[in-house]
């Protein structure tokens, strides 16, 4: 039973992995505001750290070649616990969709349409999402690569044209947090942008590789968006020195210091850009698996009917998911990297330990064919 | 709420109009479920009535009964 | 099926259409007033500050020349206040267009309010979001106001008179040019006193600027000031000049030099108990202009001159240095140059900092390189042949 029989190529998965981590590396603050001048050190740690977790995931996309999470929920645990544990998924990717929503609704009113109510921009925003998952995840995927693109040109165009404003110095003095704080930012940095990418779980069955091959093509997409994410560091704590710490969004706040001269300057529409089309991808992807996950959760025969109500209760939840923006940071940097650990690292650890004891899936190929 | 009404008039429109024709009754009756759900999160929130959030639950819990926050 | 997709399809379109225009945000030219400038002075009611807007008038004729310099170009708000947004918002029922905030090029304290506090307005710059990083700070020699209020000889509206001229010395000369940014980063920095330019009026018919000095805020209050010389002490130590003169008076005569590619190394050193810093300049000079030097070859003017300019350079940084130790303050950032490259001393030292940094020695190596005589090889004053 597969209900989007649509199919996503190499790079279009590669991409996909790629921007999913780039949306994220634009809202930096989590970790800025704990390491200050050493995020960047915390952003390798945390992709070292995230690796594991990715040989987890790849190792389930093995051995479950075409089937999604939420099934193999089902056959790993049997019917009851695995119900549990795809309600806790589900529960999850709403949760990140509404964060996500909440983060661009937010970050679009305060800069650009402050008048507007937010409710028409994240409206507006998740009628376009829902079109897409409408038309099935490849529609989105197709335009990664073009995504991924126009982020990093961003990135690295800006990193060049705040050249004049860096200063090595501002890395000094490198390595004089105290322990915990580069523990806690690498936390974070595995939790917040790396560890999100248990979505490509979802996507599993879409996916038009070798399983053997898989792991290498999430890799790639990794090293892209994480080498993205420590260029933005990078540039922010080299323009920005100490006050890293005190913005929300220190990369915004970069570019807003571009000036070349008179000729080239206020280029933070491409933060707003980039930020605009990146969120939009993100949210697609999040919106469409955790429909795909309902609809698999009570074996629908179609997901479409599910699509616009389902983005009804995202829009409502994304109002109502953190009360204010210091709950938000209060939540993202010192609770919910724990919260999202579970979700993330531990119940796919628990899966693929319970499918190799299980002896998963080669027994229930050998009673089916 | 005037507006959620329109809205979901739409979403009704749009959503449960295919099933009248083909006999999915299991797949009709889940998807009205969702709607209601829907329907109900968006008018507790027209209706100005706080909804309680998961994740600030989920953020008190481990704080407070696990105690794993980092400070 | 395909059928219902397109009218789907349409209710989208015209769903997106009506409501993604951002009609809520529109603002047309003719309904707000630009800040160009904001100054902030001291009020005589404790916690009230004087806030000052300056509102460049949008020119709607610009093709009619006569029109120029007939009206004003620039009106000033005056409103007096506990913060700048309650002092903006009042504004803001005053005049008849809203005000926007985004293109404000200076933010100006009145000396006064300098004396007293300045950081809780620093705050507002940096939290709200139609403020700008990159605006210029000063601090006016007398009120805040007159500086906005003058009308400069070739730049009608002064705050951008005051950026032109920023970006002007800006080539040569950094020391000047503090954004909202900076004054931030000296702020949170350990171990650095922050200072700001000093904008002054001058002239006969108050319609120029000067800048004249820099003003030292310990603990973001105004605490003293520097002159022109230990200003430029305070460059060379921290490193800012780009290109500059330096004027050499010696008793055979004098000379203009003008320094170039210059480079600096800035070393804080722990030498046993005591604390080094070692600067290092390297600079190549040109001969710009040389009066006197009456009957002596090129070779022994040239070294006159260059030892009387390493001398020249020497005094003004023992200028600026011995002020700071008079003040007892680290406007020269020493303090955070330990704090980086030291950050184990920094930790025992930094609670009585303003103790221990009167004590720091400093070492100075100046090489210059003459590279250039200008057109000519000798003086018209110098001995004839070699």
């Amino acid at each position: 039973m597969i209900l989007d029989k649509r199919k996503i190529s190499r790079t279009q998965f590669m991409f996909s992995v790629a921007c999913f981590i780039q949306s994220s590396s634009l809202l930096t603050s989590f970790f800025t505001s704990i390491t200050k001048q050493d995020s960047w050190i915390a952003v390798i740690l945390g992709s070292i750290v995230s690796i594991p977790t990715l040989l987890i995931y790849s190792y389930i996309m093995k051995k479950f070649p075409d089937k999604n999470l939420i099934e193999i929920n089902d056959m790993v645990f049997g019917p009851i616990i695995g119900k549990i544990f795809s309600i806790i998924y589900i529960w999850f990717f709403m949760t990140l969709s509404a964060i996500n929503t909440k983060d661009l609704g937010e970050f679009v009113q305060k800069t650009i349409l402050d008048n507007t109510p937010s409710i028409i921009i994240v409206g507006a925003l998740l009628l376009l999402c829902s079109w897409t998952v409408r038309n099935g995840i490849e529609i989105v995927t197709r335009y990664s690569l073009l995504f991924t693109f126009i982020a990093t040109t961003i990135v690295i165009s800006t990193v060049f044209l705040t050249i004049n404003q860096m200063e090595m110095d501002n890395f000094l003095p490198i390595l004089q947090q105290p322990k915990m704080a580069y523990v806690r930012a690498t936390h974070i940095i595995s939790a917040i942008p790396f560890g999100e990418l248990v979505v490509i779980l979802m996507l599993n069955p879409n996916l038009d590789i070798e399983p053997k091959k898989r792991i290498k093509y999430l890799l790639y997409g990794f090293l892209i968006g994480g080498f993205t994410l420590l260029l933005v560091v990078f540039r922010d704590i080299a323009v920005l020195s100490k006050t890293i710490e005190i913005f929300l969004l220190p990369s915004y706040e970069t570019l807003r210091l571009i000036s070349v001269y008179s000729t080239l300057s206020r280029v933070e529409a491409l933060f707003a850009i980039s930020l605009i089309i990146l969120m939009f991808f993100k949210i697609s992807v999040l919106y469409y698996i955790s429909v795909m996950g309902i609809a698999y959760l009570f074996k629908m025969k179609s997901y479409k009917p599910l699509v616009l109500s389902i983005g009804v209760i995202i829009i409502i939840y994304s109002f109502i998911v953190y009360p204010s923006i210091i709950a938000h940071m209060k939540s993202g940097s010192e609770t919910a990297p724990f919260g999202w650990l579970v979700v993330e690292s531990i119940l796919p650890l628990i899966t693929a330990i319970v499918a190799k004891i299980r002896k998963l899936p080669e027994q229930k190929k050998g009673m089916s064919s | 709420m005037r507006y959620v009404i329109i809205v979901f008039i739409i979403i009704a429109i749009v959503d449960l109009s295919p099933f009248s024709k083909k006999d999915k009754r299991k797949d009709f009756y889940i998807t009205l479920m969702i709607m209601m759900i829907a329907l109900a999160l968006s008018s507790l929130y027209a209706l100005d009535i706080k909804i309680p959030s998961p994740v600030v639950g989920l953020d008190n819990f481990i704080r407070n009964v696990l105690k794993i926050a980092y400070k | 099926m395909s059928k219902k997709i397109k009218s789907f399809n349409f209710i989208l379109i015209i769903f997106i259409a009506l409501f993604l225009t951002g009609c809520w945000d529109n603002e047309e030219l003719d309904t707000i007033s630009i800040v160009t400038g904001v100054g902030i002075d001291a009020a005589d009611t404790e916690g009230n500050i004087k806030l000052s807007l300056q509102v460049g008038k949008i020119n709607q004729e610009k093709s009619t020349p006569q029109s120029a310099g007939g009206s004003d170009d620039s009106i000033i708000l005056e409103i007096e206040e506990k913060s700048i947004l309650t002092g903006t918002n009042e504004l803001e029922r005053q005049v008849t267009r809203a005000l926007f905030m985004f293109h404000n090029q200076v933010i100006i304290f009145g000396k006064e309010q300098a004396k007293k506090e300045i950081k809780p307005y620093i705050e507002t710059f940096i939290r709200q979001n139609d403020m700008r990083m990159e605006t210029l700070v000063f601090i006016s020699e007398g009120e805040a106001k007159d500086i906005l209020d003058i009308k400069m000889e070739q730049d009608k509206i002064s705050s951008f008179g005051i950026t032109k001229m920023i970006e002007g010395i800006q080539r040569y000369d950094e020391t000047y040019s503090i954004r909202v940014l900076d004054l931030v980063c000296m702020i949170m920095d350990e171990g650095t006193t922050p200072v700001l330019p000093i904008l002054k009026i001058e002239g006969s018919d108050k319609s120029r600027l000067l800048l004249k000095g820099l003003a030292i805020l310990d603990n973001e209050k105004y605490i003293g000031e520097l002159n022109e010389t230990e200003t430029r002490g305070y460059t060379w130590i921290r490193g800012k000049f780009k290109n500059t003169f330096i004027e050499v008076d010696t008793e055979d005569g004098l000379a203009i030099l003008n320094m170039s590619n210059i480079r600096y190394k800035l070393k804080p050193q722990i030498k046993g108990e005591d604390l080094i810093m070692d600067l290092e300049i390297l600079g190549d000079v040109v001969f710009s202009e040389v009066q006197g030097f009456h009957n002596m070859t090129i070779e022994e003017t040239t070294k006159i001159i260059l030892e009387g300019a390493k001398e020249k350079i020497n005094e003004e940084i023992e200028a600026s240095l011995s002020k700071s130790k008079k003040l007892k303050t680290d406007f020269l950032g020493f303090g955070t140059e330990y704090h980086k490259r030291f950050p184990k001393v920094w930790e025992d030292v930094k609670e009585h900092w303003e103790n221990i940094f009167p004590e720091i020695s400093l070492i100075t190596n100046i090489e210059l390189n003459l590279i250039d005589t200008g057109k000519i090889r000798n003086s018209l004053d110098m001995k004839e042949g070699k």
